[in-house]
């Protein structure tokens, strides 16, 4: 199980930082293009969807696959990221995400830990994924680079975050419910990926 | 057993959620797109009976049926339920969808008015059959939807929070008396099932 003082310690740098983007001047250079890159993640429902289910699997698995996992996904994410920036992507299939998402979400609800090359090639594959969906659709290219530095910041906010509530749950949970509850998420988030991949796939 | 007070604050605040949440598609300005989409989505398992009593009757089931069916039927449901939905998008028909649903009322509702205590596997498999028609007829309107991702997460949490109303009232059981007036409950499902199976509704 991952560290709870490194995911605090994260999630406290993260928060620290995140005040800069709701400050009301935000003349620096390349902020708007960090602002609309953060925010992608979150406007977009499939991405935040994938992202959320990845950090659900990876939360249900045993200590050391979750840190491999974990290192994998943030790896694929930057390699998405650098290849939605040097690439011309935008016929990227809507599918895969919803894909991610399903995998995730079904290995979620199943809440069991899975073998450590599953584990790692699922985050990896998720991360990459997710940071080539993240295209900076920006005319500049500083602008576009902002953008995907700030979808990388969400991204990965986002997956610790899913993260560290299954381990902070499984770890301190003496309800049952609080755990089921995270299956059921898992399960919901698994059946509306699948029906979303089969409308790609009808299209 | 759970003491009573506990019992009464967790089906209140279950009760309270859910009416809260339904509560939300009465206002003046439905909006459309996203917002449209989920609400759209949302109200369509709870504005249709035939849904509702066989979603509250599978939460019921599972409460009745104790540890482990009360967890794996509603993990269990919205995936079946999102094959049989991935089907309707796809225009693969299923026969006798509606009577499919309407059935799933009946025959739940029948097993909790008997009392039935089926091995897991078996309610597993009885819930996720009827799941397959639940979401064939949610995934046929999904293509049309006014935005078809968030109709998805509009029905899934519509669905699932039926279940869980299902589960709250399922918690009487733990009550003196209260087996029998969730057994009632089941008999009163199962007549309107029958209802909608042979057209009287």
């Amino acid at each position: 199980m991952l560290s709870d003082r490194v995911y605090s310690g994260v999630i406290a740098a993260a928060w620290l930082i995140w005040p800069g983007a709701a400050a009301a001047h935000i003349g620096v250079h390349g902020s708007d293009g960090f602002v609309t890159g953060a925010l992608r993640p979150v406007m977009d429902f499939s991405q935040l969807l994938a992202t959320i289910s990845v950090g659900l699997f990876v939360g249900w698995q045993n200590a050391g696959n979750a840190n491999r996992a974990a290192g994998a996904f943030v790896a694929g994410l930057v390699a998405g990221l650098a290849g939605a920036f040097w690439s011309d992507l935008s016929n990227l299939p809507a599918g895969l995400l919803h894909g991610v998402a399903f995998a995730g979400g079904f290995l979620a609800a199943l809440a069991r830990p899975v073998p450590v090359f599953f584990a790692v090639t699922l985050g990896g594959a998720g991360g990459l994924i997710i940071g080539l969906a993240l295209l900076p659709g920006s005319e500049s290219v500083s602008e576009a680079g902002f953008a995907l530095v700030g979808g990388f910041f969400t991204v990965t906010l986002i997956f610790i975050y899913a993260v560290f509530a299954v381990n902070w749950l499984r770890g301190r949970a003496s309800k049952p419910w609080l755990l089921l509850g995270l299956r059921i998420a898992g399960s919901w988030i698994a059946a509306i990926a699948l029906m979303m991949l089969a409308l790609t796939l009808r299209a | 057993m759970m003491p009573f007070k506990k019992l009464s604050v967790l089906s209140g605040a279950i009760l309270t959620v859910f009416f809260s949440v339904v509560a939300v598609p009465a206002m003046a300005h439905g909006g459309g797109g996203v917002s449209g989409g989920f609400l759209s989505g949302f109200t369509h398992p709870i504005l249709g009976w035939d849904h509702v009593v066989a979603m509250v009757a599978v939460g019921l089931w599972g409460a009745f049926l104790g540890s482990p069916a009360i967890w794996i039927l509603p993990v269990a449901f919205p995936l079946v339920m999102a094959f049989g939905g991935a089907l309707g998008v796809l225009g693969i028909p299923v026969p006798a969808v509606e009577a499919g649903i309407a059935a799933s009322s009946v025959v739940l509702g029948i097993l909790i008015a008997g009392a039935a205590r089926a091995p897991l596997w078996l309610a597993t498999l009885i819930v996720a059959v009827f799941a397959v028609f639940h979401g064939h007829a949610h995934g046929t309107e999904l293509p049309e939807a006014v935005h078809p991702l968030t109709y998805a997460v509009g029905f899934v949490c519509g669905t699932g929070l039926l279940h869980l109303l299902g589960i709250g009232l399922g918690f009487l059981t733990r009550l003196p008396s209260g087996v029998i007036a969730v057994r009632v409950c089941g008999a009163a499902i199962a007549v309107i099932g029958a209802s909608f199976l042979f057209g009287v509704i």
